[in-house]
C-alpha cells in the first residue's frame, strides 16, 4: 500500500516540480520495499527446518540481502527506532548463517562495459557531476553499463554482491556447480511493478 | 624522467598541450601496462572519483574530459578500485588526500559497521596508483591494501608538502 502510495507520488509529480517531495517519495519507497523484504523473510524463517532445507536457505539468504542493502540506505536519510530494530534482527539472521553455514565463497564476476550511463541524466557517466548512490529528484544515481561483455568470473571471499554465495550443495556429482554469478537486485525497483 | 611520462600520455591520445588547463587527472587504471593501448578502460570508482575532484573544486580530468574512449571495467567485489591519478599541481594534495581520505573513512564506517554484524569476511581493499608531480620530481604510490593504512599514508602526504614549501621560501 506504501509502496504503491510512493511510487504514484514519483509518478504523477513531474520532475522538476517537486524534486524534495520527490526524493522522499523514493526513499521511503526503498524503505517500506525493505520493510517488504523483512516480511518476507519472516515468513520464510518462521516455517520449520527452514535452516536444513537448501531451497529456503538460499531464498531466507537472498531476501536478508535484499532488506539489508534497502533498510541501510534508507537509514541514512530517516532515522526511526523500527529501522535499528529490523537492523538488528537481520544482524541475529546473519550470525545465524555465519555459525551453521561459515563465511562463505562468492562468485564475483568481471565486466567490461564500453560505456557506463548515468540513470538521473542518460549522459556518458563520466560527464555529469551526479554522484553514484545519490538521490537526485526522486531517481537514485547509477552508472548503468551499457555493451557488457564478461571476462571472468572469480571467486572471491568478500564479494560486491553477497547473493552470489556458492552453497555446498550447489556442487555436482561430476564436480561441476550451477551458481549464481549475477543478479539483477535494485534498490529501488519498486518504480517497475 | 617528466618527459618520459608525458610521451607515455602523448602515446594515448592525450594532448599535452591541454594538460596544463588542469590539476588532477583520473586516468585509466591499465594505462602504463605494456600492450594495453588496443583496450583502455577506467576503474570503477574512477568516474565518482573524479567528480568528487571536481565539486571539491579542482580542475581535474578524467578520459572524457580527454577526449578518450575507453571502457569501464566492473568487479563485482567489495573493493574500492580508484585506478591511475596524477596530481600535476602540488597545491591540489590536500585537496585529494581530503577527497579521497572521505571515501576511505566511509569504507572503514561501513567496514565497522557489517564487523558489528559479524559477517567475517575479509576486509574489502583499496586499489590506487597516485603520481604525484613535485617540481622535477615525481613520486609514484601503488597501493593495493586496506583502507586505513592508505588513510595513514594520505595524511603524511599534507606535512611532507608543508615541509617542501618552507624549503623553497629559504
Amino acid at each position: 500500500m506504501v509502496i504503491k502510495m510512493c511510487r504514484n507520488v514519483l509518478k504523477s509529480l513531474r520532475r522538476g516540480v517537486d524534486p524534495e517531495n520527490r526524493n522522499k517519495a523514493l526513499c521511503f519507497g526503498i524503505l517500506f520495499r525493505g520493510l517488504q523484504d523483512f516480511i518476507d523473510l519472516t515468513e520464510i524463517t518462521d516455517a520449520p527446518h527452514w535452516i536444513t532445507e537448501h531451497a529456503l536457505i538460499e531464498k531466507a539468504w537472498t531476501k536478508m540481502w535484499d532488506c539489508k542493502e534497502r533498510v541501510e540506505y534508507a537509514a541514512y536519510f530517516c532515522h526511526e527506532r523500527t529501522i535499528d530494530w529490523v537492523l538488528s534482527r537481520i544482524g541475529f539472521l546473519e550470525k545465524v548463517f555465519f555459525t551453521t553455514f561459515g563465511p562463505g565463497l562468492y562468485s564475483s564476476p568481471e565486466i567490461i562495459a564500453k560505456q557506463e550511463i548515468c540513470s538521473v541524466c542518460k549522459k556518458d557517466f563520466r560527464s555529469c557531476d551526479h554522484i553514484a548512490g545519490g538521490i537526485y529528484d526522486g531517481i537514485r544515481c547509477v552508472a548503468k553499463p551499457k555493451d557488457i561483455q564478461l571476462r571472468r568470473v572469480s571467486i572471491v571471499q568478500a564479494p560486491a554482491d553477497p547473493r552470489c554465495r556458492m552453497w555446498p550443495w550447489q556442487l555436482r556429482e561430476d564436480n561441476t556447480m550451477e551458481t549464481c554469478i549475477m543478479t539483477a537486485f535494485r534498490l529501488d525497483d519498486l518504480m517497475d511493478e | 624522467m617528466i618527459e618520459f611520462e608525458m610521451d607515455k600520455l602523448r602515446k594515448v591520445g592525450i594532448d599535452p598541450g591541454k594538460l596544463g588547463e588542469y590539476q588532477v587527472l583520473c586516468l585509466p587504471e591499465n594505462l602504463e601496462s605494456p600492450g594495453a593501448m588496443d583496450e583502455l578502460f577506467d576503474a570503477s570508482s574512477t568516474a565518482n572519483l573524479s567528480k568528487r575532484l571536481k565539486s571539491a573544486g579542482l580542475k581535474c580530468a578524467n578520459s572524457f574530459d580527454l577526449g578518450m574512449a575507453v571502457g569501464v571495467i566492473e568487479r563485482q567485489a567489495a573493493d574500492l578500485w580508484l585506478g591511475l591519478v596524477w596530481i600535476l599541481d602540488k597545491f591540489a594534495i590536500p585537496v585529494v588526500v581530503g577527497v579521497v581520505s572521505a571515501l576511505l573513512t566511509s569504507m572503514i564506517q561501513r567496514k565497522s559497521k557489517s564487523k558489528s554484524s559479524t559477517t567475517h569476511r575479509p576486509d574489502p581493499k583499496v586499489h590506487l596508483t597516485l603520481r604525484l608531480l613535485r617540481g622535477r620530481y615525481l613520486t609514484t604510490i601503488k597501493y593495493d591494501g586496506d583502507p586505513e593504512t592508505l588513510n595513514q599514508l594520505l595524511s603524511g602526504l599534507k606535512p611532507d608538502m608543508e615541509y617542501e614549501e618552507r624549503q623553497n621560501d629559504r
